[in-house]
């Protein structure tokens, strides 16, 4: 009896010893999400887009190049930068119609453009107060933005992108921003770019650097 | 009973067929075949021989009564411990830690990890012909990292708790377990000739922190997890010889194991991401992935020897080609290989077929080398001892927490008993001492582009490891 104590510590020390050394990678996997969540409750971001101060009176101030920066929230400092070539006609009602052509540009120098294909957009509308809410591709029929132009991991992505802002006269003239929603299908599949944002800046003269929200706070590239 | 008790108990049991940490290896990489002790070698007649030499099973033990059948059964288990570390300084690589982070990134991860791992084999020789079966894991190993107790319950950020090094590991499990079946056959009782086919079952389960910039950044973009779980089975093979050079006093030994596969492996299964975002509820993904790696072949030569009747001294090596594992890469499920430059960086044509992780392993080709000896006190005692040299097969730039290799020496000793020719157990310990490395400044992981960019992996490795063999066998 005295020695069957001694005999169970060590078999329960053995044990315990034995397994301390086993992975469990799927409890690993749950536990950090369920700290990141304790520390940061789950919330949904909302647009935010007001109407503008000072709407646009002529289309002439929309219609050029503009410089298309898009933060995914995976890496936002290293965003895709595309060259978007718009043009903008005023409606009667005050509504605006824009066709609006992007063109990927490379992640090496976010200025050349790369040999994709480019991607068209017609009579996206911007509400007679400066608001917009576009649906660039559904979830299920994302656009492709290649991978030369992907400066996060160099493969394509296809994304399910909508964006939404106010195109503005004014003091904001020239500058657009806001969320971007959407869910990626590849390379993860359902990925959701909830929390991404994106600008776009008009370019006169020499191209701007790119900024990667509605406070410009600048892109980085390793 | 919470997930990870379940998983606990199952992760346990499953472990107890593997031996090892991924980076505690018994020999070069993390080549793990130890079993046998000091009786496991290329010139050996017991059933551990269906993995070291083929040939072996169609020898006759000295001393043992010459009979037109004879079965062996053999029973082995390894008991591990391994102590190890890495400490890290902060490197021009290194994202700054964010206000109250400070010891995230720097430091000293740590683990002492205990594994078993058994082999099991059984043998029939009919006068010349031996046919033989058996399972063993000579690939592989796991890890449980210990946790940043500085971190526990931090109320700001949610990954440092796994460690320093978590960027590389936090637990995992690889491994490559076999089931072998051989045949041999002993010419004129001189030259024994064998083969062996395996069927091979590897798995990779792993999981480590990760941003989708290949960074250690902690919160901009904010640390997540990536865990793979992958697996597949493959076919290999072994041939050897063995030749008496002179009867009952000297043997030489030679074998050659095929890499699992043959060459390429795929393992499939899922890559869970979980790349974590304030504004959004649930930002877990799983995919179908495909994980593409090699393994390596081994070469083996060996020569025992009994100048007396109660001396047996051995000498034994090995050659493995490391040289092939030159990357571990994570593909979609409809990719066929994986698509990087001479950079690493994914090709531009790749599209939807980019690789999603590719981990820079370039390793290249490792020996061991062992001599060690018997004396037997009386036919029923017998006492050994055993020493070797391992080289390390992992450069500098390229050495991370998840695989690590080092240079080591190796002393073991044991005893063996027997029981007329029917019954023999054997019980020993070795240790192995690990030469530290220092691999500050020199990892080249994080100057690759993504996808195979991963954060600085420099710095001062130590390891140490004991290691407690039982065997038994049974002849008849």
């Amino acid at each position: 009896m005295r020695i069957a104590r001694p005999l169970t510590f060590m078999l329960l020390a053995g044990s315990a010893v034995l397994l301390a050394a086993c992975p469990d990678t799927g409890a690993s996997f749950d536990d950090f999400a369920a700290r990141y969540e304790e520390i940061n409750p789950g919330t949904s971001s909302s647009s935010g887009v007001s109407a503008c101060e000072v709407p646009i009176a002529d289309d002439a101030e929309v219609t050029g190049d503009w410089l298309f920066t898009l933060s995914a929230r995976l890496d936002p400092k290293q965003a895709f930068v595309l060259n978007a070539s718009i043009t903008a006609e005023l409606q009667m009602d005050g509504t605006m119609l824009v066709d609006m052509t992007l063109v990927p540009l490379s992640a090496d120098d976010q200025m050349t453009p790369v040999a994709c294909p480019a991607i068209t957009f017609e009579d996206l509308l911007v509400n007679a107060d400066g608001t917009f809410a576009w649906l660039l591709a559904e979830d299920t029929a994302g656009l492709t933005l290649c991978g030369a132009a992907n400066p996060i991991s160099g493969g394509d992505i296809l994304p399910g992108l909508a964006i939404s802002g106010t195109i503005c006269g004014g003091a904001t003239a020239g500058f657009v921003c806001g969320p971007v929603t959407g869910k990626v299908t590849t390379p993860i599949p359902n990925f959701d770019l909830t929390g991404s944002t994106y600008t776009i800046q008009k370019i006169s003269g020499a191209p701007p650097a790119p900024v990667i929200n509605c406070d410009k706070v600048p892109a980085e590239y390793m | 009973m919470t997930r990870r008790h379940h998983s606990l108990v199952l992760g346990c049991l499953g472990a107890g067929a593997v031996l090892m940490t991924s980076t505690g290896a018994l020999a070069s990489g993390f080549a793990t075949a130890r079993f046998g002790g000091e009786h496991g070698h290329p010139t050996t007649d017991n059933p551990t021989a269906i993995y070291y030499n083929p040939a072996g099973i169609a020898e006759d033990t000295p001393g043992f009564e010459k009979k037109f059948w004879r079965v062996k059964i053999f029973a082995d288990a390894n008991l591990a411990l391994r102590w190890a570390s890495w400490s890290h300084q902060t490197s021009q690589f290194d994202v700054p830690e964010p206000e109250g982070a400070q010891g995230a990134n720097s430091g000293t991860g740590e683990l002492f990890n205990a594994v078993t791992a058994p082999m099991a084999g059984a043998t029939f020789q009919v006068e010349n012909f031996a046919f033989g079966a058996a399972f063993f894991v000579p690939f592989g190993g796991q890890s449980v990292y210990d946790k940043n107790e500085q971190f526990t319950d931090n109320p700001n950020f949610a990954g440092p708790v796994d460690g320093v090094q978590r960027w590389h590991s936090i637990e995992g499990i690889i491994r490559s377990m076999y089931i072998s079946v051989a045949a041999a056959y002993d010419i004129l009782d001189r030259v024994s000739i064998g083969a062996s086919l395996n069927i091979v079952k590897s798995d990779v389960d792993t999981i480590r922190a990760r941003t989708a910039n290949g960074t250690n950044s902690i919160d901009l973009p904010a640390e997540g997890r990536s865990w793979i779980d992958v697996g597949g089975w493959h076919a290999s093979f072994g041939v050897g010889v063995i030749g008496e050079v002179a009867p009952e006093k000297v043997w030489i030994g030679a074998s050659y194991q095929a890499r699992p596969g043959l060459g390429q492996m795929e393992l499939s299964g899922t890559l869970n991401n979980n790349f974590p975002d304030p504004a959004v509820a649930d930002t877990k993904t799983v995919q179908n992935v495909k994980l593409i790696q090699e393994l390596p072949d081994v070469f083996r030569m060996g020569v025992r020897a009994r100048p007396v009747e109660k001396v047996e001294l051995r000498v034994f090596g090995d050659v493995t080609t490391w040289g092939v594992f030159d990357s571990q890469c994570v593909i979609p499920e409809s990719a066929e290989e994986c698509l990087v430059d001479d950079n690493y960086a994914a090709l531009p044509d790749a599209g939807a077929n980019a690789p999603l992780l590719n981990i820079v392993r370039n390793w290249g080709t490792a020996f061991g080398v062992r001599a060690g000896g018997s004396y037997w006190v009386i036919p029923e005692v017998e006492l050994f001892l055993g020493a070797g040299y391992d080289s390390n097969a992992i450069p500098d730039e390229t050495l991370e927490v998840a695989l690590t290799d080092f240079h080591d020496v190796s002393v073991a000793g044991g005893l063996r008993l027997a029981f007329g020719e029917i019954f023999a157990a054997a019980l020993s310990y070795t240790h192995l001492f690990y030469v530290p490395r220092d691999t500050t400044g020199q990892s080249e992981l994080p100057t690759y582009e993504p996808p195979s960019r991963t954060p600085d992996s420099g710095g001062e490795y130590t390891q140490t490891i004991g290691v407690i063999n039982a065997n038994v066998q049974v002849s008849f």
